[in-house]
């Protein structure tokens, strides 16, 4: 049963953010992910802004220096389906495309997807853990085969997004706008980690917005892939996946980027692995070694080290479609 | 290329088309369900959707931790909630605060002592849902936590925490026939498995309203299985006589077995507040709290030690099974009971030992589900029966050959003997042929891929119909009723709960009246129209309703028949119904409708409705010693998995199912299918991704995005091949086959995963931890043989084999 809140419709993006720098105030983009918080009682609102009147936040668009700008209301579904976005971003079309079910994505958005809640069960669930304000990790000792293998520090979960490897991976910018003016961000500094503050997820003020994804043009040779393990064919969280993004010239890898999804409480990226690959074509053989070096310094909790092989599959299978 | 996730994969092929109405009757064909279109559109009126004015919405306030004292219970807050019209608690109950279903163990509300996650601390009424549950929240328990125990079998060792007073063993049921036999035994193989517990799933959850009338009777509108059941459980909190309540069955959004036994518990709350209140109470759990506190399938750990000689003939069983009652019995007995007598299979086994014992835990409580304990200890079976397979060097279907019952050889574990003709390996030679065995099987494989192929079988022999321990409820009631337009109606009292009753009735009566099923309307029962009918569960819903309804027509036609005769000029044992006529046997052109016979009886004020009775034909069963007939009769049922297995990341796909099943007669082909279809998927998906998190006995994975149940993307395609007999016993023939469908289906995956991998697996659910933690070890397939006895090849076998 969802509590009782406000509901708002701004039309500018000024008024939005001038709204949700209210406390208690939440975004509301496709609302998959927050209508299940307030429903399951994770956090209160008091009153919920929508974003779905703002009509600049919607949709993808050539930029200028030939990437990408993807509004963060675009949903998963379209974002999957754009062929500019499967043309020169596969890695990002594969992710939204293996996110959720197909109702889902036709319902969540891009900009919802990166800031979707953890998915700790404990945390959604009836405990008053760490990152809720309470005074321990439950996780940490009892049901953690879904948690993290790296990253983990008082707080263990895996950050649930099949976007935000791809566009860490990608070198994609996140463009934020509150009620005292914009800033970037890159994807790969957007997430906080446990070990910086374990009570909130991004570097999102009160107030703040995420208006669009800039993804920066790829140089030729560049190919994506992300790989995502999970128990169930559709609608299912990532156990391990790996988002790989690699520049090839005369066969071999001049540019890589490794991210490790199902991981760690952040998209997890493994410049080890990179240099494997970074100067090498990729036979089997590199790519078993970067396979190795992506997992090396996992720290598994008592029920989740499989994780560890299921990493090190997902990259190996994903560098391979590269080849 | 993107490539979103799977879609559905496959269509199902079924059966062969089955004859559509023809003068034959109904009976085998696939006319439109009668409730089928209401559901597809949506316009099916649940419980939820009822509503009454004044109605009020029932909350419940449960413990958060699964072994205390109860010290203390505040309500003022809860009381102090805008809309709240009572909050009660164990003190203020009217009648016995008691809903145990056989052992008197488990209060209505916890009064002193909690003993699982859930417990019923305080109930709630209130104008609105939300202010129901926020009271609820409201309720200030405090609880002084006392030790617990999670594990069936760390709850049998001496010192283990005590759930009840009387000590964690529940009780022991046992099979014994002829000795160990371990002497005459070339291979011996010994295992120990785990075999994890289930949510049911129903799409619809828990859900009923109550509607008092004063103080004195109480109408109960519920989703349920066994409106009975509700019927006693209301009475006995209420201190009502059982003709003051009247329990009408909704249109239920499955069941499963999960409601059969757990329904009383909200429907004794929401009379408890009707009463309080003077007014109808709505009780609806919402989803996570359903799955957290609702009856599970049982968790079992199954130790085996079974013997062949080396021409792979089966030489003795020894079976020990515990099983996780949680922290009450419910119907753990019975759910036992049949667990035991199934523990080894549709084989021939000379010497046979099986141990069950049940256990108490402050986990969930276990109560029916589809299959009732079979599931678990055919995993078990049918997992030893491939290894030992494999142990003689034989192909599993050869092993399972040689030892099949057929009609030469009868005697179940229990003595029994089968009612001929047995057609296990009828089963097992459709099933194997739908799923291309041989075929699979003499295609070269690359053994150096990450995905592994695998084809697995598994065979259960299903005693259908309630166990002779449920003797006294297997018993039926029906009541047809002719009307003056030819239409007729009929009740009964076992449940359509998704499975396909109502169509199963339609059709048994259209088929025995001889009249078209549309002219047929089957009413969900009613405790006041029908007696005590027993439990919808069991596979007994068309055989025991149906059985009624035939006794109903036998005595309708009574006082049918000689005005058929009248009207027809011929002697009254010359008239036969078909084809919506009255006609003369050998001449079917000179016939009258059935609206004209109606019409004469209405005209000549003769009696148009008749009442049926069914009760099972009473048996003999020791109970110490299982010997005897714990089932009237039984059905075999052979499933065939494919699948593929990515060995590096462990996920496993189960291809297709090939399903065979002996169900002695076809009643409605599109029903029966379904079952089947369902029942493997069901099957399938306790088998390989659903897992009940349990965390000191809290579920913390209650809801469909954290249990995974299978999507359309993992179904299997199913290939069905029904094989029919005559000789079953039930109406027609037919035999049950809700149960049935599910059972062998996990077993059969399991063993083709084993097959495709190589490396034996003892725990379910396969989910890719499992797998992982399985390859790592990778230890070859291994087993003892007898030190005296020659020993046999021991190498890894290969995958895909
Ligand atoms: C059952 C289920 C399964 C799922 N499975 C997967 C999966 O497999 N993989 C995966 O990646 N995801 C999965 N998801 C997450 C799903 O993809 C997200 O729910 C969705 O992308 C969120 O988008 P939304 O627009 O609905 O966000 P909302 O629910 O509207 O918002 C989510 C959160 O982000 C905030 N927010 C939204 N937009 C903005 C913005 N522009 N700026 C700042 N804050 C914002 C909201 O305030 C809220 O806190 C699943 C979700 C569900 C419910
Ligand atoms: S992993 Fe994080 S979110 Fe989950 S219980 Fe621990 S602290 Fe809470």
């Amino acid at each position: 049963m969802i509590p009782a809140f406000n509901y708002l419709r701004p039309t500018t993006l000024a008024e939005a953010c001038a709204k949700l720098a209210s406390p208690k105030t939440h975004a509301h983009a496709g609302g998959t992910d927050l209508l299940g918080c307030l429903r399951d009682g994770v956090f209160a609102a008091d009153t919920v802004v929508s974003l779905s009147a703002v009509p600049e936040l919607r949709g993808v668009r050539k930029n200028l220096d030939g990437g990408l700008l993807i509004g963060a209301m675009t949903t998963l579904a379209e974002v999957g389906a754009d062929p500019a976005v499967a043309a020169g971003y596969a890695a990002l079309a594969e992710g939204a495309l293996a996110a959720a079910s197909p109702q889902l994505r036709n319902q969540g958005t891009l900009g919802g997807n990166l800031c979707q809640r953890p998915r700790c069960w404990y945390y959604r669930g009836d405990f008053h853990c760490a990152r809720k304000g309470g005074d321990k990790c439950y996780a940490v000792e009892g049901e953690n085969q879904f948690h993290c293998v790296f990253g983990g520090n008082v707080c263990f979960y895996v950050h649930p997004s099949d976007t935000a490897p791809a566009l860490v991976a990608l070198d994609a910018t996140v463009r934020i706008t509150g009620k005292d003016g914009s800033r970037s961000v890159p994807v790969g500094q957007f997430f906080v980690g446990p070990a910086t503050d374990y009570t909130r997820e991004t570097v999102l003020a009160p107030g703040e917005l995420v208006t669009e994804i800039v993804l920066p043009p790829q140089p030729p040779g560049t190919r994506g892939a992300y790989r995502k393990v999970r128990a169930r064919g559709a609608w299912d969280f990532a156990l391990a996946g790996a988002a790989v993004v690699a520049t090839l010239a005369g066969g071999r890898v001049s540019r890589a980027r490794i991210v490790l999804a199902g991981a760690a409480p952040v998209p997890w990226r493994v410049p080890d692995a990179e240099r494997e690959v970074t100067g090498q074509r990729l036979t089997e053989q590199v790519v078993r070694k970067a396979a190795a070096a992506a997992v090396r310094g996992a720290e598994p909790l008592a029920e989740n080290a499989y994780k560890v092989e299921l990493l090190r599959g997902a990259v190996e299978e994903a560098l391979l479609r590269l080849a | 290329m993107p490539r979103p996730d799977a879609e559905p994969r496959h269509r199902t092929r079924g059966s062969d088309p089955g004859p559509r109405t023809t003068d034959h009757g109904p009976l085998g064909g696939r006319h439109e369900r009668p409730d089928a279109r209401a559901k597809v559109a949506g316009s099916t009126r649940y419980v939820g959707d009822l509503s009454l004015p004044g109605m009020l919405h029932a909350g419940v306030a449960v413990a958060p931790i699964a072994s205390a004292r109860v010290l203390a219970l505040d309500t003022a807050a809860a009381r102090a909630v805008d809309g709240v019209e009572a909050v009660v608690t164990a003190a203020a109950l009217p009648g016995a605060n008691l809903v145990g279903v056989i052992f008197p163990d488990q209060p209505l509300l916890a009064a002193d002592r909690v003993r699982m996650v859930g417990d019923r601390l305080a109930l709630v009424a209130a104008r609105t849902p939300e202010a129901a549950w926020r009271a609820a929240r409201l309720v200030e328990a405090t609880l002084e936590p006392l030790p617990a125990v999670h594990d069936p079998v760390a709850a049998l060792v001496p010192g283990a925490p005590l759930v009840h007073d009387g000590g964690n063993l529940v009780r022991t049921f046992q099979v014994a026939r002829g000795d160990a036999g371990r002497r005459s035994a070339d291979v011996v193989v010994e295992a120990l498995y785990h075999v994890g517990g289930q949510e049911h799933a129903y799409l619809e959850p828990q859900g009923c309203l109550a509607i008092p009338e004063g103080r004195s009777r109480i109408t109960i509108i519920a989703s349920c299985q066994c409106p009975f059941y509700v019927q006693q459980a209301v009475a006995r909190v209420l201190g009502l006589p059982l003709a003051a309540v009247r329990v009408e069955q909704a249109p239920t959004g499955g069941g499963f077995g999960g409601k059969e036994d757990y329904p009383s518990e909200p429907a004794a709350c929401a009379a408890v507040l009707a009463f309080a209140t003077g007014r109808p109470v709505r009780f609806v759990l919402p989803r996570e709290l359903d799955m957290q506190v609702s009856t599970k399938r049982h968790a079992m750990v199954v130790r085996h030690r079974w013997g062949a000689d080396r021409n792979g003939r089966l030489r003795f069983a020894e079976v020990d099974a515990v099983l996780d009652a949680g922290a009450y019995v419910g119907i753990s007995t019975v759910v036992a009971e049949r667990a035991n007598v199934s523990a080894i299979g549709p084989y021939d086994v000379p010497n046979v030992h099986v141990r069950t014992r049940i256990a108490y835990t402050n986990n969930l409580f276990g109560g029916a589900f589809r299959g009732f304990g079979a599931p678990q200890v055919t995993w078990a079976a049918e997992a030893t029966i491939d290894r030992l397979a494999r142990a003689v060097g034989l192909d599993p279907l050869e092993f399972r050959r040689r030892n099949l019952l057929d009609d030469h050889r009868r005697r179940i574990c229990t003595g029994q003997l089968l009612r001929r003709p047995v057609l296990a390996r009828e089963c097992l030679d459709r099933a194997a042929t739908l799923a291309g065995w041989d075929e699979f099987h003499a295609r070269p494989r690359a053994a150096d891929t990450a995905t592994r192929e695998g084809m697995g079988i598994a065979l259960a022999l299903y005693g259908c119909n309630l166990h002779h321990g449920g003797q006294r409820l297997d018993r039926s009631s029906a009541v047809v009723i002719l009307q003056a337009d030819g239409s007729v109606v009929v009740r009964v009292g076992l449940t359509e709960i998704g499975q396909g009753n109502l169509v199963a009735c339609q059709t048994i009566a259209a088929q025995a009246l001889g009249v078209d099923p549309t002219a047929v309307q089957v009413w969900q029962p009613d405790t006041t129209t029908v007696a005590d009918s027993g439990p919808t569960v069991a596979s007994r819903g068309a055989h025991a309703s149906g059985m009624a309804i035939l006794d109903a027509v036998r005595r309708l036609r009574t006082r049918l028949d000689p005005v058929a005769a009248e009207l027809l000029g011929c002697r009254r044992e010359q008239v036969e119904l078909a084809a919506g006529r009255a006609r003369v046997a050998g001449e079917p052109d000179r016939s009258v409708t059935i609206a004209q016979v109606a019409a004469e009886l209405a005209a000549r004020r003769i009696e148009a409705i008749a009442t049926g009775w069914y009760r099972s034909r009473p048996r003999r069963f020791d109970a110490a010693t299982g010997e005897g007939e714990p089932y009237e009769f039984y059905a075999v049922a052979c499933h065939v998995a494919r699948v593929a297995v990515d060995r590096d990341l462990g996920v496993v796909r189960v291809e297709e199912v090939s399903a065979a099943h002996d169900v002695g007669r076809v009643i409605h082909r599109d029903a029966l299918e379904g079952q089947i279809q369902g029942g493997v998927v069901q099957g399938v998906g306790w088998g390989t991704t659903e897992r009940l998190a349990l965390d000191h006995g809290r579920l913390v994975n209650p809801s469909f995005t954290d249990y995974l149940i299978p999507t359309f993307a993992d179904a299997p395609k199913v290939n069905i091949a029904i094989v029919e007999s005559d000789g079953a016993g039930g109406p027609f023939g037919a035999k049950g086959v809700g149960e049935p469908a599910l059972i062998p289906a996990a077993a059969a995956v399991r063993n083709a995963v084993v097959a495709a991998l190589g490396v034996e697996l003892d725990a379910l659910p396969l989910v890719p931890p499992a797998i992982v933690a399985a390859l790592g070890d990778a230890h070859p397939f291994a087993w003892v043989a007898e030190e005296e006895h020659e020993h046999v090849r021991s190498e890894t076998v290969a995958p895909g084999r």
